[in-house]
């Protein structure tokens, strides 16, 4: 079986995960980059979970292509499922945090008084939110499809086992 | 192949766990930190308040709930009764007969502003509008343009809209048409008044005008200006109903209301029309010669759910007409010469102060950009900036409102070498005119009933505490009973002294009023007290203090502050034959018992020496030069203010104080030391309690308890807890005070009362604070002040941002719905009331925003530059009533900057001023931390503040940020701060103010306990039960794997 054969669903839904996690953080940098409520409003513990649940993806998925045997596929098999246990963990973490970071700035934009919502609900304003609710929405797509790739092995069986 | 899958499954469902586990921990740390808000939206209760009814120092006076509402309900029909202004009243319009007829005209007349619940009105289900309490009077309404307004053209319907955080159906009142509620920062401004000739095109009969029985119908046209936080009206923004701009004051009668007007005065006999706003309006066409010119008009403000009662009691005479008029009302605004520095522009360099590899970094913020743009929003975010780029100067000085007008019409007659009469600040014509320019006067005021107001007699206790009592004679000319008002007004003399030291003088000021009841053909004697330091000036470039001259003090009584300076030109041997408009009409009592310039007795106050704190204010200060020539009576023409954004360039690098300004602007008011180590705090074995807390803990902050009971709170506690005030105080660490939890508004407590047994539910923010204002009455204020203190102790709520005190210094403050007037010593006494009363029922009752909060535009951050005689005398004089007379117990600063420091970072403002000469021990709130690069926390500290408006709920600590450092100030750590014991032992200072106030207040009488929300037991059980599925699940999965690979290796 050649490379692309032999990866199971848990390696394409975790490399997908990865994926979506690393346009969440690209999505993150632009809109705190960019005119609006939220610029400049970094998050670093959000971008540091965010950070270490993509390498953990990125582990999972280099030692799911070692060949290994013995004791070294043991460890290394442990070490790749607490990976990814922790993996959507992380995410959901860094979710969290951002969302812990965000609220104030949602109560001003969406739950305003009327008579101040013109100077709130600007497009500056209303665009830097949907940033970060993308940015939200991402993360918890890794998370979900990481969960979800838990569930599956990374390589198909070998037939000759 | 089984256990292979299973492993399978059980990593999948560990991933699943170990999420949920890791989304309940961190949740409910978030749902902790939000915990009143939480609350509040899925009405929950997470702090359960026990009174103790047996020793408890404050209870109610209402036995019942359905008590308190009609207490609450019976007060807000008086401010209707005692706040109605009438303003013109020609061809006896005023009263209307109860059994006559009327036609309303105008979308206020239908819905008056505001017509839904909020802010600004209660929402019980039992309110009256206008069109109610006229039928209910007994009057009948046209029907055919009744149908037309109100089916036709604006069609109320209800309007459902879901929260869309907690998914609750709430109900609006909305309408196909109505007038605009949105003022906006000083932006187009539709007066969506439809004009009369297209009235049939919105479904109005061609012959409606036929349906008027002209000799028997009276028209009211009612006209309303909204307002808001955070608007403010522009000077030429006005919109017509056609969406085209006029170019015109959106404040003036627009070409479609005077339609309107002119459609009523063909279909009617007599037309009156009805002011329904907080900001006053330009109404010379429909006055006395004007082109529009109606029998009657009258001023009702911004009702709530019951005035409208109270002012058809007056419209129809069942009361005598007693309120008076809160501002003056001119022709055009551009007249005032606050007017001329409003709303405010960049200095010329302002980019100087931002942060940046250019400029040099902000030590405390290292290679961060921080610009100086003021942020398009005062509700925070965007990019870092110190919002400090703007500002104006407000070089009317004193001159504020009727101390301008009559001042300089004063001076017109009796100082002709003033210039008072030059071109300078006409709008009229060359010349300046007072009649011309002004259409009714601050204290305006028509009786109903004919009736005398004379000074009788007047005492003036010259000590420091001293009050001025002046004995008012009310003397009823007709022949019914009547309730009158009378209202006290005074001249100082204007010196040499004061000429050659720029201490300014209104030609008149209002002193205070009083409201009388007097039998037909009877005479009353009414007692107006005032404290004799108001007579008092400020001498800000000499002696530094306040002086009180020597010479002749003229005491009047008039409905009025021009009846009053005529009645004064009159005792000075003034006649119509040296100018006068009109002869006066009043006697006046001369008291000139202060034979030499005094400038002692009121340069001490409650121990503190006074002196000028706010030099750097003036800025002349910061430029070296006389850059601003303030507005003095000296010469009217020649220092009539400029603009001082658009005529004169500021420019930061040209000040010889440059670094010092830059520094300022940047919020540096103070640096954090490094090598005087603070105590730590640790249990000192006492509590906030009745054990420890006795009378003489509560007479005397001074008490070594207070001290060893801030001594027990942290350096991390101390510090966080004033910092992080948010909308709770919360329970300290060894002191065990306590939770407090703040409410708005500014009509009366927003929280509603549900009575379990009926279900129904009150609410009672049903007070009206422009109505208040008009009643000129610190009587009714103070009785209002009693049912706020009431409905608190019956809502179990003891903390309200409960009444608003800014100067309305111009007409165009988007927010003069929340404040009394233009005068400083009218809002003083009506704050002295409201306060006085909540006090008494324990309630801590926050005046807002003291310190020149004047305008909405830019607020959180402009500079307003001025002298300090103008500091002293006007809006801080607004506030001296209700926090050093009547003792309050809260505040709220202002969001603005005074000179370029920041109002809550202003020592010489809260720690010199409020707390040193005033006394003022209470709690100190900002207002709404948007903007930590603007709010510095340590500045704010030694500012004594006790509590920082942010939005988190239990967060008393500077750790929870990244790291360990503060959440919001990354600067801010205990390790930074606990080696600056002067900065630790401040906010425990400042703390200690905030314990002693609960200490004197209802909070003393019950404690609070943290109760579990279903919400925090649903996430405490999902903790639990994930963590455990997450570690059993790992387990099952490590034994699936082994299992696997061993059957792989057999």
């Amino acid at each position: 079986m050649n490379f692309i054969k032999k990866q199971a669903a848990g390696s394409w839904l975790t490399f997908i995960a990865l994926i979506v996690a690393a346009v969440s953080l690209i999505v993150y940098r632009v809109n705190i980059g960019s005119e609006g409520y939220f610029k400049n409003a970094s998050v670093p513990y959000s971008v540091n979970y965010c950070i270490a649940g993509i390498v953990a993806l990125a582990v999972v998925l280099i030692m799911g292509q070692i060949n290994v045997s013995g004791i070294a596929k043991w460890v290394g098999d442990i070490c790749s499922g607490i990976l990814r246990i922790a993996a959507p963990a992380v995410f959901i973490g860094s979710l969290m945090v951002l969302i812990s970071s965000r609220i104030e700035g949602f109560a001003f934009i969406y739950m305003s008084n009327e008579e101040v919502l013109h100077e709130v609900q600007t497009a500056e304003n209303l665009a830097s939110a949907h940033g970060t609710i993308a940015n939200m929405i991402l993360l918890a797509v890794a998370a979900v499809i990481s969960m979800v790739a838990a569930f599956f092995s990374l390589k198909k069986k070998d037939k000759a086992n | 192949m089984k256990a292979r899958v299973m492993q399978n499954v059980m990593r999948g469902i560990s991933s699943v766990t170990a999420s949920v586990l890791a989304l309940s921990v961190i949740g409910t740390g978030i749902a902790d930190s939000y915990r009143k808000n939480l609350d509040d939206t899925l009405h929950t209760t997470s702090y359960v308040t026990a009174t103790d009814t047996g020793n408890a120092q404050y209870v109610s006076d209402y036995a019942t709930i359905e008590d308190m509402a009609d207490a609450a309900k019976n007060i807000a029909i008086k401010e209707g009764e005692e706040g109605t202004v009438i303003m013109k009243n020609d061809n006896d319009v005023f009263p209307l007969s109860e059994t006559g007829t009327v036609a309303l005209f105008g979308l206020a007349a239908y819905a008056p502003y505001p017509y839904n619940a909020g802010d600004l009105r209660a929402g019980n289900e039992d309110s009256v509008d206008l069109r109610q309490a006229l039928k209910d009077a007994g009057l009948t309404v046209n029907e055919t343009i009744e149908d037309f307004y109100m089916n036709k053209f604006m069609n109320p319907h209800e309007v459902q809209t879901e929260n869309q955080w907690t998914g609750q159906i709430e109900t609006s009142i909305g309408y196909d048409n109505i007038y605009n509620t949105n003022v906006g920062d000083m932006e187009d401004f539709t007066i969506s008044e439809i004009p009369a000739d297209r009235y049939e095109e919105f479904g109005a009969p061609t012959d409606w005008k036929d349906s008027v029985d002209k000799e028997n119908t009276t028209a009211i046209c009612v006209f309303a200006r909204p307002g808001g936080e955070s608007n403010t009206y522009g000077t030429d923004t006005a919109v017509n109903f056609a969406g085209e701009k006029t170019g015109k004051d959106p404040l003036a009668l627009s070409e479609d209301e005077l339609s309107i007007i002119d459609a009523a005065k063909e279909t009617c006999s007599k037309v009156i029309v009805l002011l329904n706003t907080g900001n006053a309006m330009g109404i010379s066409e429909i006055a006395e010669g004007g082109d529009h010119e109606v029998d009657g008009i009258a001023y009702i403000g911004c009702i709530n759910d019951y005035q409208c009662t109270g002012i058809v009691n007056v419209l129809t005479g069942k009361v005598n007409a007693t309120g008076a008029l809160t501002d003056t009302y001119v022709v055009d605004n551009n007249s005032n010469p606050a007017v001329q520095n409003f709303g405010g522009d960049y200095y010329s360099d302002y980019e100087i102060v931002a942060a940046n590899a250019e400029n040099g970094y902000d030590s405390r913020y290292p290679n961060t950009d921080i610009s100086n743009d003021i942020s398009a929003s005062s509700f925070g975010g965007g990019a870092a900036t110190y919002n400090g780029g703007q500002y104006i100067v407000e070089a009317e000085g004193i001159y504020v409102g009727y101390k301008y007008y009559e001042t300089r019409y004063y001076d017109s007659i009796a100082n002709p070498d003033s210039n008072a009469s030059s071109a300078a600040g006409a709008t009229q014509g060359n010349t300046w005119d007072y009649d011309k320019e002004v259409v009714y006067p601050f204290g305006h005021s028509l009786s109903y009933l004919d009736y005398e107001q004379t000074v009788k007699s007047v005492d003036v206790d010259l000590s420091e505490d001293g009050d001025t009592t002046a004995v008012v004679e009310v003397k009823n000319n007709s022949d019914q009973d009547g309730y009158f008002l009378a209202q006290l007004y005074v001249q100082q003399p204007y010196t040499e002294y004061d000429k050659e030291n720029n201490v300014e003088k209104s030609a008149v000021m209002f002193l205070n009023s009083a409201k009388v009841n007097v039998a037909a053909g009877e005479s009353e004697e009414v007692t107006i007290t005032i404290p004799t330091k108001y007579l008092a000036s400020y001498d800000y470039t000499t002696v530094k203090t306040y002086i009180l001259d020597e010479g002749d003090y003229y005491f009047t009584a008039a409905s009025g502050s021009h009846e009053a300076v005529n009645n004064i030109l009159g005792a000075q041997g003034k006649t119509t034959k040296d100018g006068m408009d009109e002869n006066a009409t009043g006697d006046v009592m001369v008291w000139n018992e202060n034979k030499e310039l005094d400038t002692t007795t009121f340069a001490t106050s409650n121990g503190t020496e006074v002196t000028n704190v706010a030099d750097d204010a003036d800025l002349n200060y910061w430029t070296g030069e006389d850059t601003v020539t303030y507005l003095s009576r000296q010469d009217w023409d020649g220092t009539y203010p400029v603009n001082y954004n658009k005529d004169v360039a500021v420019t930061l690098a040209d000040s010889p104080k440059k670094d010092e300004w830059i520094q300022t602007l940047q919020g540096k008011q103070y640096t954090i030391q490094t090598d005087d180590p603070a105590t730590e705090g640790g249990d000192q074995d006492v509590r906030f309690d009745t054990d420890n807390i006795q009378d003489e803990q509560k007479t005397n902050i001074d008490d070594p308890y207070w001290d060893k009971l801030v001594d027990s709170i942290t350096i991390d506690e101390s510090v966080g807890a004033v910092i992080h005030g948010g909308s709770q105080s919360d329970t300290l660490t060894n002191v065990e005070n306590p939770i407090v939890t703040q409410n708005e508004g500014v009509n009366g407590f927003k929280p509603a009362y549900t009575d379990e047994k009926t279900g129904k539910t009150y609410h009672f923010n049903v007070s009206s604070q422009t109505l208040l204002g008009s009643s000129f009455n610190p009587d009714l204020a103070h009785e209002w002040g009693l049912i706020e203190g009431n409905t608190g102790l019956w809502l179990g709520v003891y903390d309200v941002w409960g009444t608003g005190l800014t100067q309305r210094r111009t007409p165009y403050n988007g927010r003069n719905y929340e404040y009394i007037s233009e005068d400083p010593m009218l809002t003083n006494r009506i704050g002295y009331g409201i306060i006085s009363g909540c006090n008494e029922k324990g309630i801590l009752n926050g005046p807002k925003h003291i310190g020149f909060n004047d305008q909405e535009h830019n607020r959180s951050g402009v500079s307003a530059y001025m002298n300090e005689q103008k500091m002293r005398e006007t809006d801080l004089r607004c506030f001296q009533g209700a926090l050093e007379d009547a003792k309050g117990l809260a505040v709220m600063v202002a969001f603005n900057r005074i000179g370029a420091t920041n109002a809550s970072h202003h020592t010489g403002l809260l720690k010199t001023i409020l707390r040193d000469e005033w006394g003022y021990t209470g709690v100190i709130s900002t207002d709404m931390m948007n903007n930590g690069y603007y709010f510095s926390p340590e500045a704010m500290i030694m500012a004594t503040v006790t509590q920082v408006a942010d939005f988190g709920g239990n967060d008393n600590h500077i750790n929870l940020g990244d790291g360990g450092v503060d959440a919001t100030w990354p600067y801010i750590s205990e390790k930074t701060v606990k080696n600056d014991a002067t900065l630790v032992n401040q906010a425990r200072e400042n703390l200690k103010y905030q314990l002693y106030t609960f200490a004197n207040s209802a909070v003393m009488d019950v404690s609070t306990e943290k109760v579990n929300t279903w919400w925090d037991n649903a996430l405490k059980a999902i903790r639990i039960i994930s963590g455990a599925l997450t570690v059993v699940c790992v387990l099952g999965w490590l034994g699936f794997y082994v299992t696997a690979r061993k059957k792989e290796e057999e």
